[in-house]
């Protein structure tokens, strides 16, 4: 029974997520939908107390130190990150649901449910070595996701994002199971330390030995399993859902799905990867092994990078833009993983954390700007500048961030990504990414010269404070954690070295 | 290790001979009667009336997503039913019954949303 509590407390966050959203639900209906800005407020305090448990997870756990909880759920301190990074994401979502000025106030309890939904979903798939349960996180995260995209039911848009993200998920979803059920054939389970290192039960080999014996079928569970990961992180070829989706659902949601759902998917595919193919005091196979799919990965970061770039190049819609950049960035992130190194690792997770700051900060720009012009074409951008000066350079901030100049942290975090992929002979992947960072300074910098660099206006009053209090917090950050970044650093290198991975890889020169 | 999948390949090989030969045959020989009948969706039967893209009321789709899940809440709950006295001898009884009331109760809540939702009137 004390057992049982103490495991009861190690999942104490997903518990408070699950308590806080039947709260919310129920609380919806007794007041009947009249009350969405308590509920909000509801909201914000749960998500505020599993952030402060988080946090003390965070200081209980080693810096290796993993527990489990019944055997499902394993705590880490890369999971605590993710999950510490999601849960305070989801407040800046619902705040942003809070002031959308073209969101009704009424009768939206669900909203937040589906949110809450969603994070738990999060929470569980950032924090397990088992197959099976990351399924299950993920789908009721994907689930949670198609509903939210189709969440203003009057409106054609939301209804076809609805779609569409619902037909790419199911397919994605059984071809990541039926990777699943091949792994689980090959190597007799489905918890991923066991695969990776060969365990007692079931059979006494690694999925690395089973390489050995038979290179096809391995590679092919592999590839269809990192189909499902593809999909939620939008990486070619599973990025088609993206822009629509992205353009067709609310812009909080969108914000949720940019940010907090595809750092999720890249945490699951970093602890996949992580625990397969990097896994401490195993032989030289997986050393091939490694490198292949490491050389693999490096050419899907290189195709999602330039697709996604040339791509955003014609948007005209800032919406679409976004979401072409968003596709982008996967693939700056997945060069960290192709270097398949520790460093490489926690360069990723720098990368991912900086990338939740200074976009949450672009889409909540996108909602001040569609609160005032009831539009997100980047041509009626123009003069936003005068009129709006504090969110127009705050929005400077997150698009100097995204392009990757200092002294922002998104700078810091491609030249973290960079300097480990020239460290691991990946110079060829690093050229592409620089000619892509020069590419992307043109999308960025259209959106700057649209905001300012037309006839001045006149200054008109701010009607959105509470929005532009949120924008300019978040492009303080931005900027902030660019300059004094060693503490977001030391914590983004903490995180998969939970993972157990071992840093042996690199070629011998 | 590759060639035990030699057999499968050859099952597929025969399976789509087999489907495509049979088609490719009757097309070659078959006789060939053209009429309106033809034309039906079945050959026998009643007269098809109307399109099939018919509208129906969204409340069939409700009550079948309903019916599921409740379906898989008396799927978990008989297997528990069994077992429970398995578990109260093992002294574990009380924490499974709470788990057990912590799951009804999460259905529950689901429930009362739908039905405050109107999801359960047929008349609407």
């Amino acid at each position: 029974m004390n057992d049982y509590l103490v495991q009861l407390g190690r999942i104490a966050p997903e518990a408070v997520l699950t308590v806080l959203a039947l709260v919310i639900l129920t609380w919806d209906l007794v007041t009947k939908g009249r009350d969405c800005r308590r509920l909000a407020y509801g909201t914000l305090a749960g998500l505020g107390l599993v952030v402060w448990l988080l946090c003390g997870q965070w200081a209980s756990l080693g810096e290796t130190g993993a527990v489990s909880a019944f055997g499902m759920v394993t705590v880490d301190r890369f999971g605590t990150f993710f999950k510490l990074f999601t849960a305070l994401a989801l407040m800046v979502v619902v705040l942003l649901v809070l002031f959308d000025r073209r969101e009704r106030k009424h009768g939206i309890g669900e909203y937040y449910f589906l949110l809450i939904g969603a994070a738990i979903g999060i929470f569980f798939m950032v924090s397990t070595n088992n197959l099976l349960l990351l399924m299950l996180g993920l789908e009721l995260l994907s689930l949670a996701s198609y509903s939210l995209a189709g969440f203003h039911k009057g409106s054609q848009r939301s209804a076809e994002a609805s779609l569409k993200y619902i037909v790419f998920g199911g397919l994605s979803a059984g071809i990541m199971l039926y990777g699943i059920s091949l792994l689980y054939g090959l190597t007799g389970t489905i918890d991923l330390s066991v695969m990776g290192r060969g365990g007692e039960g079931g059979y006494p080999v690694g999925l690395v030995a089973q390489f050995a014996v038979s290179p096809i079928p391995v590679a092919v569970a592999v590839v269809l399993v990192l189909a499902g990961f593809a999909y939620k992180a939008s990486i070619v070829p599973f990025h088609f859902w993206t822009p629509d989706v992205y353009e067709g659902a609310p812009t909080p949601v969108t914000t949720f799905l940019a940010v907090a759902s595809k750092a999720a998917g890249f945490a699951a595919l970093l602890r996949f990867v992580g625990a397969l193919f990097l896994v401490d005091g195993v032989q030289e196979a997986v050393h091939a092994y490694g490198a292949r799919i490491g050389l693999l990965l490096a050419i899907l970061s290189a195709v999602t990078m330039t697709l996604g770039n040339l791509s955003a190049m014609r948007q005209r819609s800032l919406k679409r833009l976004l979401a072409y950049s968003s596709i982008a960035h996967a693939g700056y992130v997945l060069m960290g993983l192709a270097v398949m190194t520790e460093a490489g690792f926690s360069a990723s997770v720098f990368y991912l954390a900086a990338y939740y700051f200074m976009n949450l900060g672009a889409f909540a720009f996108l909602l001040y700007f569609e609160g005032e012009t009831n539009s997100d074409e980047i041509d009626s951008l123009k003069g936003m500048g005068w009129r709006h000066p504090v969110v127009a350079w705050a929005m400077v901030a997150f698009l100097v961030s995204l392009a990757g100049l200092p002294p922002t942290v998104g700078f810091y975090g491609k030249l973290l990504l960079f300097y480990e992929g020239v460290d691991a002979g990946l110079g060829w992947l690093v050229f592409i990414a620089a000619l892509n960072s020069v590419i992307s300074l043109f999308y960025y910098f259209r959106v700057a010269k649209a905001l300012f660099l037309t006839e001045p206006v006149e200054r008109v009053p701010n009607r959105q404070p509470a929005l532009t209090g949120l924008i300019v917090g978040l492009s303080v950050l931005t900027v902030v954690t660019g300059i004094f970044n060693s503490a977001l650093q030391r914590w983004s290198g903490e995180a998969p070295r939970a993972l157990g991975i071992s840093d042996q890889l690199e070629e011998p020169h | 290790m590759l060639t035990s999948y030699g057999p499968i390949l050859v099952l597929i090989a025969v399976v789509l001979a087999f489907a495509v030969g049979n088609i490719i045959i009757s097309e070659l020989f078959g006789k060939k009667t053209i009429s309106i009948a033809k034309g039906d969706p079945y050959e026998c039967g009643s007269r098809p009336v109307g399109g099939a893209r018919l509208r129906l009321s969204i409340h069939f789709y409700l009550v079948a997503v309903l019916f599921i899940l409740f379906d898989v809440e008396s799927l978990l709950l008989i297997p528990w039913a069994v077992a429970a006295r398995g578990f109260a001898g093992a002294g574990v009884g009380g924490v499974v019954f709470a788990e057990v009331l912590g799951f009804v109760a999460v259905l529950g809540v689901g429930l009362a949303y739908v039905w405050r939702k109107g999801g359960l009137r047929w008349d609407r």
